[in-house]
């Protein structure tokens, strides 16, 4: 994973703290144990995210490797009798050119819109969450920070129906069933239209069971209005369009209307109490 | 209209002959559909066209690259600003998914300054998007940079300084306007709006 732009600054602060120890030792031999274990440090520490920076295709490769090789070179001496001076003259370039080769992309990259559109979808679930369906929100961000607008609509429906599965769980099988009892004893259009054999006894049947299913018996379980169904049936409608071949072309913006209403319809309504 | 008629489905005819069979009739169709629709457009009542937002040079229609989701706020923004709609899209660049700003120059008397302004200006970018008043930092920060108003060091102090435009300023949070910060931020925004349009 590449590190954030924070991780470089605070690396980049330690490197001038390094650098001005060092200025202050001139041209002796560095013999502090402490500040040759601190520039062992520092290069293990640049080798280490220097390997997770190469996964950014907005960093040169090349000055990656011109900077591993300074580090290595500086990891060596510290193993060595080294003076301060030599030490300085290496890191001289590394200092006068990382902002710009790696904190400055890097700082553009997570203010890229996309990056931002990724975020707010994940604000948009604050403190709504629990830690298994935080996975699948944080999925669906990543999904759309890379612009992969169909796959975060799917996650976001998983999140939901993730929600919806630990409700019917703490309330138990017991509750679900006699709710779908009680909808399928109604006449009409949507009653009509859930599963007759949809008893559940088992996690892996619940697992099994048709989401419209669990929409419409919703109505009885947490006691939301044919309206907020009506909702839920339309957002599993797109959920469906996204995940078959089709003409569906959704964009960020929808991705973010429809994590907007997943988080109204779902995870503001449905709390998951016994 | 259709005064050439005879001969253009002539022509049309002379084309889908050229066509391998099972192709024919939807080349047919194609070419006729255009041709008709051609002569629709050219003989439409002008009053037709105000409908279609498309429409060039009334500055209070938008193009159609808006957004349906964006476009009730940018009017809505425009409206309050005394800017024409058209004044306030050529801020932003709608071609793009995520949409963002064309090249702009914040402007500022400093760092701080520049800063603060960029912070609100994205602030009304995410206003349109979402309806909510608010910066994402890392966003701020990529602006400022472009901008060239980031200091590193003092960057959350620029932002705090100035006045009270946010509701709180920590590093790595996102920035919420206060009721002043919406303002300034729409009078910053109508400027920039006004000073593109010179």
């Amino acid at each position: 994973m590449t590190p954030s732009s924070d991780v470089l600054e605070t690396y980049f602060d330690t490197l001038q703290e390094i650098d001005d120890k060092l200025g202050k030792v001139g041209k002796a031999e560095v013999t502090d144990p402490g500040l040759i274990q601190e520039l062992a440090e520092l290069s293990k520490s640049w080798l280490r995210l220097s390997e997770s920076l190469r996964s950014a295709e907005f960093i040169d490769g090349a000055g990656i490797d011109t900077v591993n090789g300074t580090m290595q070179d500086v990891l060596a001496s510290t193993n060595k009798r080294s003076r301060a001076n030599t030490y300085r003259r290496k890191l001289a370039p590394v200092i006068e050119g990382f902002l710009d080769q790696f904190v400055v992309p890097l700082i553009r990259f997570e203010g890229s819109p996309s990056q931002v559109a990724g975020r707010q979808l994940v604000s948009t679930f604050e403190s709504l969450l629990d830690p298994d369906e935080a996975k699948y929100v944080d999925e669906a961000a990543r999904c759309l920070a890379t612009k992969c607008y169909r796959a975060s609509i799917i996650l976001l429906w998983a999140a939901a129906i993730a929600r919806m599965h630990s409700a019917i769980e703490i309330m138990g099988y017991k509750a679900y069933n006699s709710a779908l009892d009680i909808t399928l004893a109604k006449k009409g259009n949507p009653f009509n239209r859930v599963s007759k054999s949809g008893h559940i006894t088992s996690l892996p049947e619940l697992q099994r069971a048709r989401d419209f299913d669990l929409i419409a018996v919703g109505m009885e379980l947490w006691s939301y209005d044919l309206q907020t169904f009506e909702e839920l049936e339309r957002l599993l409608g797109i959920r469906n369009s996204a995940a078959h071949p089709g003409m569906s072309t959704p964009a960020t913006l929808d991705v973010q209307h429809f994590a907007s209403k997943v988080s109204t319809c779902v995870f503001s309504r449905i709390k998951p109490t016994p | 209209m259709y005064d050439n008629a005879e001969e253009v489905l002539n022509s049309i005819l002379t084309i889908v002959d050229k066509c391998p069979d099972p192709f024919k009739e939807k080349c047919f169709e194609v070419l006729l559909k255009g041709y008709v629709d051609a002569q629709l457009g050219a003989s439409a009542p002008a009053k037709s066209n105000q409908t279609q937002p498309q429409r060039r040079g009334d500055p209070e229609l938008p193009s159609t690259l808006v957004p349906a989701t964006i476009l009730p706020r940018l009017q809505t923004a425009a409206k309050r600003l005394g800017l024409s709609v058209t004044e306030l899209e050529s801020l932003f660049d709608f071609t793009k998914d995520p949409f963002g700003f064309h090249a702009i120059a914040v402007p500022g008397e400093n760092k701080a300054d520049t800063a603060r302004k960029v912070a609100m200006a994205i602030a009304f970018k995410t206003y349109l998007s979402t309806g909510s008043w608010i910066a994402d930092w890392k966003e701020v920060q990529a602006m400022s940079v472009d901008q060239n108003c980031y200091d590193r060091k003092n960057h959350a102090y620029f932002l705090r300084s100035g006045g009270n435009f946010f509701k709180s300023v920590e590093a790595g949070r996102n920035l919420e306007l206060t009721s002043d910060g919406i303002k300034e931020a729409e009078k910053l925004i109508g400027a920039l709006a006004k000073d593109g349009q010179r």
